[in-house]
């Protein structure tokens, strides 16, 4: 049975396996990890294993359809392709005309691969409303990190000895990394992970502060005042490089550790640990998470506090600490450079109205990569201000994504056009105008750059399922439909990928003959320390403690302390007593998908509410019994969980379950004032017997 | 074969590595094509211990531990189950299987599983697998390093790195943790 090399693209750009796809006539069999591939080296998590029935899953779009009559009428019929990218051309056209082509949004989810092209069919097109789901994603840490240092880097894995995790469980979020942890771990590197809940990377730390939702900047604030107080900051590197640390001290001299505890439930005596064990340990880094610490409206602060951390103790930039390297393509750093950003026509946005969000949220859009913040899109759609909305052309979209997801879906309701592109018959498809059939990894080309300096560029190595088409394809035929093929290489993924590549002198004929990927060659070299040579990228050439940026927009420019909403004295504390945590990830989902997978839905069936038992025998709970999630704007039924994992008084979820949506029970307008991040971690609730 | 005998092959779960990541469960059932939702030859169970705010987690990944005195075997009324002599693996043969479930009830450690056929089905340590020279599915799948397979003595070595040791029961099971 022949082997055929492909990767799997259902999780985050920074894992993504190497699969050896067993294939017999044209069907995909069985999936192993590829022994050769650097990022997994023949394993797998648990949803790449199951890469079987994801691609082969009930509920795989088969082809174009559009619905007939009213949107939900669930009246829907088969249409060619050609047929689909003529309508498609056609009602855009029309918009644009009436409208202008800023009130059409071109919106992508997961997978991230095609998001360059998408990008490029929106500005293209004439709308500079690219929006993704980095809107609630890895985007503000990013931009708290770049108002700090101008640039921010991941652990530096094998050099580290200390590494500090804050609200990550790399086990479930980057399996690929587990087994580098565990090694290092094995060979002394200290562990100290943040995390309000017991998790499996927890359990296995050398220190575990286990912080109340939305209190990591008190949390952060207390380690810097002991760096700061018992003199385990690195003099010279502040002295030098930074702004605003005589601000910071006099800041946190008014703080008092009993404060900190108080806020964030962490004893004292172990923040003053934390804060010894990550300042004397050299070299230590930290892994942030994509969002979590700024899924409240006061994270991006409270990230703004914690990133502090490495550039305080001289471990920013440098061996075994965060160190920084250079963007490549899609979110990885291969040391292969590429012509990404001209292939997104990004040039072009500065001839183009403001993008969704840009006025509210002047900040997060001016530093994260140009996109529209997407969580305005609802109230920009309602208030037609500073201009209309008329069309949503998705790929992979998920309208359970936003906080008042039904807010979300009766806005979208009221647009004019509505098209979503997916793998699966999403109950977000279910009430577009149109979809069309996306194609796996498995059935469809694409480039793909890993961090482990490895390049791949894959051929389909299964026939695709029913019509469905890459991405690429789709976008590209769009395209060509509004006579851009031209622009679009007319269609061609290699002269894409050659032009994409020709900074690093990788043709597509080349790479192809590669199935299993290669090594990059001659990867850019970055070196440590680049401070050093022109200053740091941000506007005093320092390390900003105090933002210039964020003066400038009217915020903070220390990251002070405001405690999350819920410790709000004239919050509704006596009808929800709880604090609700949401999301984070269980090792068999990652958000939405996989929940239509039987190997992986089968191993957590119900929607579950993980609450301590403390909690739940005040409210007369038993383990497993179906209780009343409540907040002021909604409630859902649930399962309960009783756990030692979560704190007394906090009770989690997991988000994106179809049938317990939880995002229904938060505002939609319940977002952080500088990133436009959602709260979804910390807000009041109550949890009633059923 | 008992667990003097060196070619006994059996299984190794580092608990300082172990994840709970589930990744075995489902490299498992796909590599098999087990299709129904209640039946694992694998299984990843996390113990909780203590309260807040001194919790501790223990996650176990448990198939057949292919036994040197298998409780199943001595208990199948029509002979169904069988130890291969040349590596102690112990397999079922479902035209035999009746169904009867005695297996389950003598098994320490509830292996056998039952499905809509209603016949007995259980890990093989991947029989076709290990003839090429490869590792079970589960093992090779595992992102932590956690899980090993191979003889006794073999696991030992490894076990023995990690203050693990040899599962003690009545029915010998070639299973180091």
């Amino acid at each position: 049975m022949p082997i055929l090399k492909t990767f799997c693209s259902i999780c985050n750009p920074h894992s993504h396996c190497g699969i050896n796809a067993h294939v017999e006539h044209g069907d995909l069999v069985d999936v192993e990890g590829m022994p050769e591939h650097p990022a997994n080296q023949g394993t797998l998590c648990s949803k790449g294993a199951a890469s079987r029935q994801y691609v082969y899953a009930k509920n795989r779009l088969k082809y174009p359809m559009i619905q007939r009559g009213d949107r939900g009428s669930k009246n829907w019929e088969r249409i060619s392709w050609e047929e689909a990218f003529s309508v498609i051309a056609s009602r855009l056209t029309g918009i644009r005309n009436q409208y202008g082509a800023e009130s059409t949004v071109f919106f992508a989810g997961y997978p991230k691969w095609y998001r360059p092209f998408l990008q490029r069919l929106a500005i293209a097109f004439g709308s500079p409303n690219f929006c993704t789901e980095s809107s609630t994603c890895n985007s503000s840490p990013t931009v708290a990190a770049k108002v700090t240092y101008g640039y921010f880097g991941a652990p530096d894995l094998p050099r580290t000895r200390c590494f500090l995790a804050w609200s990550s469980n790399p086990f479930f979020t980057n399996a690929t990394l587990a087994r580098h942890l565990l090694d290092q771990k094995e060979k002394g590197m200290k562990i100290i992970a943040v995390d309000p809940r017991v998790s499996a990377f927890a359990e296995k730390a050398d220190l575990h502060l286990q912080l109340r939702p939305g209190t990591d900047g008190a949390l952060a604030l207390g380690m810097i005042k002991v760096l700061i107080e018992e003199g385990l900051y690195d003099r010279s590197f502040v002295e030098r490089w930074t702004v605003g640390f005589d601000e910071l001290s006099n800041y946190v001299e008014e703080l008092s550790l009993e404060w900190a505890e108080a806020m964030t439930g962490v004893p004292r005596a172990k923040i003053e640990e934390a804060a010894r064990l990550y300042g004397t340990t050299k070299p230590a880094s930290l892994m942030t998470s994509a969002s979590p610490t700024t899924h409240h409206i006061n994270g991006f602060q409270n990230h703004r506090a914690l990133v502090l951390l490495p550039g305080l103790t001289g471990n920013f930039d440098v061996p075994g600490g965060n160190f920084v390297e250079p963007h490549t393509y899609v979110h990885n750093w291969s040391g292969a450079p590429t012509n990404e950003e001209k292939v997104r026509l990004v040039d072009r946005l500065k001839d183009l109205p403001p993008r969704v969000g840009e006025d509210r949220f002047p900040v997060w859009c001016r530093y994260y990569d140009p996109e529209g913040q997407s969580m305005m899109i609802p109230f920009q759609i309602r208030s037609g201000k500073p201009y209309a909305l008329k069309a949503f052309i998705g790929f992979g979209a998920n309208y359970r994504m936003w906080p008042g997801s039904d807010f979300l879906k009766e806005s979208l309701l009221s647009l004019d056009f509505l098209v979503n592109a997916d793998i699966f018959f999403t109950d977000t498809c279910q009430f577009m105008d149109l979809v069309l059939p996306a194609a796996t990894s498995f059935e469809r080309s694409e480039l793909k750059h890993w961090n482990s300096k490895y390049l791949m560029l894959t051929s389909p190595v299964i026939d695709p399922v029913g019509e469905s088409r890459s991405d690429f394809d789709i976008i590209c035929g769009i395209a060509k439909h509004l006579g851009m093929g031209e622009l679009f290489w007319n269609g061609d993924i290699n002269s894409a990928v050659d032009e994409l590549m020709a900074p690093s002198g990788y043709t597509a004929e080349e790479l192809r003959k590669y199935p299993a990927g290669t090594t990059v060659r001659n990867p850019l070299k970055p070196g440590y320390k680049k401070y050093e040579k022109n200053g740091f990228p941000t506007p005093s050439r320092k390390m900003e403690i105090t933002s210039t940026i964020l003066k400038q927009a009217g915020f903070d420019e220390l990251p002070l302390y405001r405690a999350p909403q819920y410790l709000d004295a004239s919050s509704n504390a006596s009808a929800y007593p709880l604090i609700l945590n949401t999301g984070s990830r269980l090792p068999m989902f990652i958000h939405s998908e996989m929940h239509n997978v039987p190997w992986c839905q089968e191993l957590r069936k119900d929607p579950l509410l993980d609450m301590n038992p403390s909690d739940a025998s005040d409210r007369g709970i038993g383990h497993e019994e179906w209780v009343q999630l409540e907040t002021p704007r909604a409630k859902i039924r649930v399962k309960s969980n009783l756990t030692e994992t979560v704190l007394p008084g906090v009770v989690h979820i997991f988000h994106s379950i179809p049938e317990a949506d939880v995002n229904l029970l938060i505002e939609p307008d319940y977002l952080d004032p500088i990133s436009g991040f959602p709260g979804f971690k910390s807000l009041r609730c109550q949890v009633r017997k059923e | 074969m008992a667990r003097s005998e060196p070619m006994q092959k059996g299984f190794y779960l580092d608990l300082t590595r172990c994840t709970s990541c589930y990744s075995c469960v489902v490299a498992c059932k796909a590599h098999h094509a087990v299709l129904d939702e209640t039946v694992y030859w694998r299984r990843v169970m996390t113990l909780e211990t203590g309260s807040y705010p001194d919790v501790r987690l223990a996650n176990f990944s448990m198939s057949c531990m292919h036994c040197g005195t298998p409780a199943c075997k001595e208990v199948c009324p029509t002979h169904a189950i069988h130890k291969r002599p040349e590596d102690g693996l112990v397999t079922v043969d479902q035209n035999l299987c009746i169904g009867c479930k005695m297996c389950l009830m003598a098994c320490p450690f509830g292996i056998p599983q039952f499905g809509k056929n209603g016949k007995m089905q259980k890990c093989n340590f991947c029989l076709e697998r290990l003839e090429e020279g490869l590792s079970p599915a589960c093992v090779n799948v595992c992102p932590a390093k956690a899980l090993h397979a191979g003889s006794l003595e073999e696991l030992s070595t490894l076990a023995t790195r990690k203050t693990a040791r040899h599962l003690i029961r009545s029915t010998d099971p070639s299973f180091f943790i």
